[in-house]
């Protein structure tokens, strides 16, 4: 009776992890910038997600993106450890 | 601080004196058979302390233009983004008045006459354009905030700004005050300033402080713990001028990096003057344009026949697009001046 249990344990943990799997290409296959309109009655209705930004936003956000102001951020540190390598002779 | 430790095993006794010890004469190694020396010593240069100062105060100032520099790289970004928002902005309101023209003589074109037919593949014509030009800002906007093309892009356009000074001279002592091209300068005159004081150091003794401990296991005829301190000197009389030529390279290096800043500092102060004047100027030509778009809506009203109708439709559009990009290039001017100044 109770081997009969583990086994229906079992059969139901592999269906929901191959669910889980039949599922997860499909999921990837969309577009993560994709929003889905809920359907009533007619067709299914996916139209494109909007990136709203102000004039602020998008400067805060070229300024988090950009390559060349990290790489001038890490200059500072190095110019500091730079520093205290020099007070430490 | 230095320790050193070293240890001697002699293959024969190295020899005795004789000695005294409780009235008996006795003989002494001269050195043990087993010898070790046991160090730990400390030295301090007490000139090139001053040297040293001078190098702090260089790298002091390396990291004062590293934060210049990152001020200067963050102005110029959010200048280069605040060009392309403006113009996106602008761009899409030239296409949608190209689209509305496109409307517009698609109606007129069902008459089927020469005149509007050309009038439509004008106007078609110009509405490509002006998607095209959408589409390299988008572009440009999207990579720069990294967007991707799945999403849609959308800005909102905010009010036209105010001038950000009320005066040239206003600008020009703001941005003197805040710009990056000359906190970069004066910290190139203290670099070159610290350099002259270490050229000068050459000229004092140099003098070291030493002191340490020793322990010698290896000479019964001396205590086995030795504690010591003392002075080094020394002093470098004459090197061919080396010295005299060095100080006076640095201080020539001092009095270009005033000049230089000097100059920066009339630089700055000429962009921002210009970039005022520019300012005022795009704003009147921008009431201007939008005037004259006021009075090209009022002579398309009044056009009677088909030809004075399609001419004054024309010529409202051009004065649309004209009064856009007034409008823009006030955005761009004040964007420009804004950076310079650091006011919205």
């Amino acid at each position: 009776m109770s081997t009969r249990t583990w086994r229906q344990r079992w059969a139901l943990a592999a269906a929901v992890a191959m669910g889980l799997a039949a599922g997860a290409p499909r999921l990837s296959a969309q577009s993560p910038h994709l929003a889905r309109l809920p359907s009533i009655g007619g067709p299914e209705v996916i139209f494109p997600a909007v990136a709203r930004f102000t004039l602020d936003e998008a400067k805060w956000r070229a300024q988090q993106n950009s390559k060349l102001l990290n790489l001038a951020i890490l200059n500072i540190q190095s110019k500091g450890y730079a520093t205290l390598s020099t007070r430490a002779d | 601080m230095v320790g050193s430790a070293v240890y001697f095993h002699f293959d024969n006794p190295l020899g005795t004196v004789v000695g005294t010890r409780l009235g008996a004469q006795i003989p002494i190694n001269v050195f043990n058979q087993n010898t070790s020396l046991t160090t730990l010593g400390a030295a301090q240069p007490i000139t090139a302390l001053l040297k040293v100062n001078a190098g702090v105060k260089i790298a002091q100032a390396d990291e004062q233009i590293a934060q210049a520099q990152i001020e200067q790289g963050k102005r110029a970004l959010a200048y280069g983004v605040e060009q392309l928002y403006w113009g996106l902005l602008a761009a899409r309101q030239i296409s949608a008045g190209a689209a509305q023209s496109v409307t517009a003589c698609e109606e007129l074109a069902k008459m089927g006459t020469s005149e509007t037919l050309i009038a439509l593949a004008e106007a078609r014509q110009g509405k490509a354009q002006a998607d095209n030009q959408v589409g390299d800002i988008e572009g440009q906007l999207r990579m720069l905030l990294d967007i991707p093309p799945t999403l849609v892009l959308d800005i909102i356009e905010p009010p036209l700004p105010s001038p950000p000074a009320a005066s040239a001279d206003e600008a020009a002592a703001l941005a003197l005050a805040i710009s990056p091209e000359v906190c970069e300068a004066g910290q190139n005159i203290f670099k070159a300033q610290a350099a002259v004081q270490a050229a000068k150091v050459d000229y004092l003794p140099n003098v070291n402080v030493i002191g340490g401990y020793a322990n010698l296991n290896g000479v019964p005829a001396i205590q086995q713990n030795i504690g010591y301190v003392g002075v080094m000197g020394s002093y470098t009389f004459y090197e061919w001028g080396k010295r005299k030529y060095t100080l006076s390279e640095r201080e020539t290096v001092v009095s270009m990096a005033q000049l230089k800043w000097q100059q920066t500092q009339d630089d700055v102060r000429l962009k921002a003057m210009k970039a005022f004047a520019e300012l005022q100027q795009s704003r009147q030509a921008l009431q201007m344009a939008e005037e004259f778009v006021v009075l090209r809506l009022e002579a398309e009203k009044t056009a009677t026949d088909l030809t004075a109708r399609i001419a004054a439709t024309k010529a409202r559009g051009l004065a649309q697009v004209e009064a856009v990009k007034a409008r823009l290039a006030y955005q761009t001017a004040h964007a420009n001046l804004a950076t310079m100044t650091g006011r919205r």
